[in-house]
């Protein structure tokens, strides 16, 4: 895929923000994966001795209203919100996948009606379909995944067609087919190894996107069900606080809001180390 | 007389004071009212910036005029509040661009495109009379059914008929000066004469100096009384157009004249001048021509030549000319031709 | 562009819309259990879901069905909201000005001050106003809107107490929740714009603009942003669905009266009649709205004919 130290790999390390970034996300998942060994605390841990108490010591982001530890939500919530957002992605890109590859390299006239298909997608929100479906399938983890990712899939097509148009020409798939190689041969054996790399890092720029719109039906009350610690539930169930205690919001809403910051500057970072011609002057 | 456009030493370099890089270098010509000054050149030579610089059409920065003057009819643009020097542009000097594709707004009518070339410099004619006028010039152009056509956008019209449309702004308000930068580079062979006659009679009608710049040998000989050669950003000679073309003194006009093709010559007879024109980056010592210079001696590697005049009405930059009863002649020991 | 283009832009609506009807109609046949008594409600007694299975033809063939609902549709019949028993059509009918206004509000104040602001930073690139613009634009882009809103409450309505937090009252009370809706397509347009602009003034038309002596005002408005405006207004085009699917959220965090928040009760009372009609009129509102662009398009550009 990428060459040890090749030019695109200089430029994405000398894209500050984008290093920072990767760096911020990496400590971050680490320390979601090991919740348990970090704090002792339990994010469902009731106290209601304890209610909606501003920052301190014992608990460094407060507690809730039902006297829970923020900063041990927020710790475990990140599990359920990266998982949201990058499994959205997945699944999304696993459905689009077959359907890219297939309209690319066939191209005519199914090509243009899978176009025309999605291009007509394009144009109904992202978010409102994932509400349709939640609405269909209820509510749960799984079930935010689904739905946020279905609706990624318009685009994801897109971003595999043209993987697939940017390589159909090349030499090589013209020698294979000239020697007679059947059609899935092809996509299997030499289209999609060399398109799957950079769809995948394109695919990360819409991480953000899907981490968002699940924390939007996890604020709904439509996501991960209480008392799951997940971020936009959290900003959900706090929001009767609003007047008394902010910080039951501010501070789940940071972490949502930085932690898409970062995804989007990997992302750019990695769209253009990988595509010069695309950055900005 | 007092020139139309005196240009003296003017110097024009890109970038940060220090590591700037020099697209014009000390060039001096001037062009006298009702005259025709062919400026030519290769591509790079720094013809056309001399000409966008001195009327304040270059983005600064980067571009800059750091040394010079750049008279009209007396008054030295370089030094003049950019406003005043607006005034000017568009009213007592007219453009006429190489692209007649992309030189027109797309979104304009072609008729209020030629009206604003008025109404900018004439705030009382309002626009009606503007567009009324913008019709006749039209028509001077010679465009059938101005009326009709003004009211059209330019993606409606072909190459040769958008730059009759650019020449209609430049005369818009009877310039004292027109300024045409490779008129019928982009344009098909059998349109390019066409405009060069409409150029003409523009001139005609409005008596304007005009200035031509031009990379082709041919089209100056057909237009222009005065020729400059311009080579790396400085003047290599410059005189009355039927001495030059017959008796060029300078290496480099010798060796343009040679690889111009002409109607009579045959390919074969065709000498392209060895090596490539130098970029700004790695501009050569002494004479900038003379790696490509077949006649080069040892000193025209370390200094620079003088631009100096020759007879009455000639000037040139080589360390190698001779003023002589004739006019002038090249003298070299001995020329290292291939 | 070929002259086929309002008919090109027509069919993808009519697409569009079909696609979505298609969505809506199979919603409730995914669900487990009966469809009549999905659609007639929880609380609905033997001879209401039977008589609704009458209605919708639900013992014919899929198709006979698809029909029957995409004419009751098209004639304005959504059906009956199975929570408060009233047509589904006069529930939508009341609440959708409130998204409408907004929505336009929001898109009209974005429009504005976006431009405004991407010119600037086009005036003078690489200055505080151009850097802080970049900052602002993937600011704003990894900003939920929820939050925004949330924010916005917090600073405005708690801290100083100078705008309301909800409802719709008050000519204050538009404040916060356009400023909400607004904000991810004020970086966005601001992006498109200064990007647009510094293309554009690097054209030759811009050149012979400044050869007739035209002032730079008159160089930067009446040549650079009028050409300019033509991808800005593709971007709010695109903009739109995006803005839409953001003011559901924006109108639960400020209760604002609108079908996003009818929606969002719906799926809570899973009165399924209400929200499949809620949805189609969103598909409806975004395919008016496109066309609108689109139309506003062919008008800006002259390059482009029917």
């Amino acid at each position: 895929m990428i060459a040890e130290n090749s030019p695109a790999i200089e430029r994405f390390k000398a894209n500050k923000a984008s290093a920072i970034s990767l760096v911020y996300l990496l400590v971050l998942t680490t320390m979601a994966l090991l919740a348990p060994s970090i704090t002792s605390g339990d994010p469902n841990q009731l106290d209601l001795g304890q209610v909606l108490e501003g920052f301190s010591g014992e608990h460094i982001f407060g507690t809730d209203h039902l006297g829970r530890d923020i900063a041990t939500r927020i710790l475990y919530g990140t599990r359920l919100s990266l998982l949201s957002g990058v499994g959205a992605v997945c699944f999304g890109l696993a459905i689009a996948l077959p359907i890219g590859l297939f309209s690319g390299f066939v191209g005519g006239v199914t090509d243009t009606i899978v176009q025309r298909f999605v291009d007509a997608l394009f144009a109904f929100p992202a978010f409102l379909m994932a509400l349709a479906l939640v609405a269909v399938l209820g509510a749960g983890l799984t079930n935010v995944i689904v739905a946020v990712g279905a609706s990624t899939v318009p685009p994801m097509i897109r971003l595999v067609r043209s993987g697939v148009l940017s390589v159909k020409s090349e030499d090589y798939i013209e020698n294979a087919r000239s020697v007679g190689c059947s059609s899935s041969r092809i996509i299997i054996r030499h289209i999609l190894p060399n398109t799957l790399g950079p769809i995948i890092v394109q695919a990360t720029v819409y991480i953000g996107a899907t981490i968002i719109a699940a924390a939007g039906l996890g604020f709904l009350g439509l996501g991960v069900q209480p008392p799951a610690a997940e971020w936009g539930a959290m900003l959900g169930e706090g929001r009767d606080y609003i007047f008394t205690a902010p910080h039951v919001l501010t501070v789940p809403g940071l972490f949502i809001f930085v932690t898409v910051l970062a995804f989007n500057y990997v992302g750019d970072g990695l769209r253009d180390a990988l595509d010069p011609k695309t950055t900005k002057q | 007389m007092v020139p139309t456009l005196s240009i003296k030493d003017l110097t024009v370099s890109f970038g940060k004071p220090g590591r700037e890089l020099l697209a014009v270098n000390g060039v001096t010509y001037d062009v006298q009212p009702g005259e025709t000054l062919g400026v030519v050149g290769e591509s790079g030579s720094g013809k056309s910036v001399t000409l966008l610089a001195a009327l304040g059409l270059l983005p600064s920065p980067p571009a800059r005029i750091s040394r010079g003057s750049v008279e009209f009819q007396g008054r030295d643009l370089a030094r003049m509040d950019a406003k005043k020097v607006r005034q000017i542009r568009g009213k007592d000097v007219g453009f006429i661009f190489q692209e007649p594709l992309t030189s027109l707004n797309p979104v304009m009518t072609i008729g209020d495109q030629i009206a604003e070339a008025i109404v900018v410099h004439d705030q009382n004619i309002g626009w009606q009379k503007a567009r009324a006028r913008a019709v006749e010039l039209m028509s001077l152009v010679g465009m059938p059914d101005p009326e009709r056509l003004a009211k059209q956008y330019p993606h409606e019209f072909s190459g040769g008929m958008r730059q009759r449309i650019v020449i209609a702004i430049a005369i818009a308000n009877n310039p004292k000066l027109l300024i045409a930068d490779e008129p019928t580079t982009a344009l098909d062979v059998t349109v390019q004469a066409q405009i060069l006659d409409v150029i003409r009679e523009a001139q005609e009608k409005t008596g304007a100096a005009t200035i031509l710049v031009s990379h082709d040998l041919g089209v100056i000989a057909q237009m222009a009384s005065k020729i400059v050669v311009m080579y790396a950003g400085r003047v290599m000679e410059a005189g009355d157009a039927e001495d030059v073309l017959e008796n060029p003194l300078h290496p480099y006009t010798a060796a343009l004249i040679e690889c111009a093709p002409t109607m009579e010559s045959e390919l074969k007879d065709i000498h392209p001048i060895p090596g490539q024109s130098p970029s700004l980056m790695e501009m050569p010592s002494g004479c900038p021509f003379h790696p490509r210079c077949r006649y080069r001696q040892d000193v025209c590697a370390s200094r620079v030549p003088a631009y100096r005049a020759i007879g009455s009405d000639r000037h040139v930059a080589c360390h190698f000319v001779e003023e002589t009863a004739e006019g002038g002649r090249l003298v070299v020991p001995a020329a290292i031709d291939a | 562009m070929s002259g086929s283009y309002l008919v090109q832009r027509l069919t993808g609506a009519l697409i569009t819309l079909l696609g979505v009807s298609i969505f809506v109609f199979l919603m409730v046949k995914a669900l487990p259990g009966d469809p009549a008594r999905v659609i007639a409600g929880v609380d609905a007694t033997v001879e209401e879901v039977a008589r609704i299975r009458e209605e919708l033809k639900l013992d014919q063939g899929l198709f006979q069905q698809f029909t029957t609902f995409l004419g009751d549709a098209l004639t304005g019949n959504l059906g009956t909201s199975a929570k408060s028993g009233n047509p589904v059509a006069a529930e939508i009918a009341a609440r959708l000005p409130a998204t409408v206004q907004l929505a336009v509000l929001a898109i009209g104040v974005a429009t504005f001050i976006g431009v405004l602001f991407g010119l600037f930073a086009a005036l003078r690139p690489n200055s505080l106003v151009d850097y802080s613009l970049s900052a602002f634009t993937i600011g704003a882009s990894s900003m939920p809107a929820f939050w925004l809103g949330l924010l916005l409450i917090i600073v405005f309505a708690v801290q100083f107490q100078v705008l309301p937090a909800s409802g719709k009252d008050t000519w204050t009370s538009w404040i916060l929740p356009t400023a909400t809706l607004a904000a991810f397509s004020v970086a966005l347009i601001a992006r498109v714009t200064r990007a647009a602009m510094l293309e554009i003034l690097r054209q030759d038309y811009i050149r012979t603009a400044r050869a007739k002596g035209a002032s730079e005002r008159r160089v930067f408005i009446r040549h650079g942003l009028r050409n300019a405006l033509l991808p800005v207004i593709t971007v709010i085009g695109l903009q739109l669905g995006q803005l839409i699917g953001g003011a559901v959220l924006t109108e639960v965090v400020f209760s604002w009266p609108g079908i996003g928040r009818l929606l969002v009760e719906a799926i809570f009372a899973r009165d399924f009649p209400v929200i499949q009609g809620v949805i189609l009129v969103y598909a409806m509102m975004i395919v008016l709205l496109n066309l609108l662009v689109d139309l506003s398009y062919t008008l800006l550009d002259p390059r482009i004919s029917y």
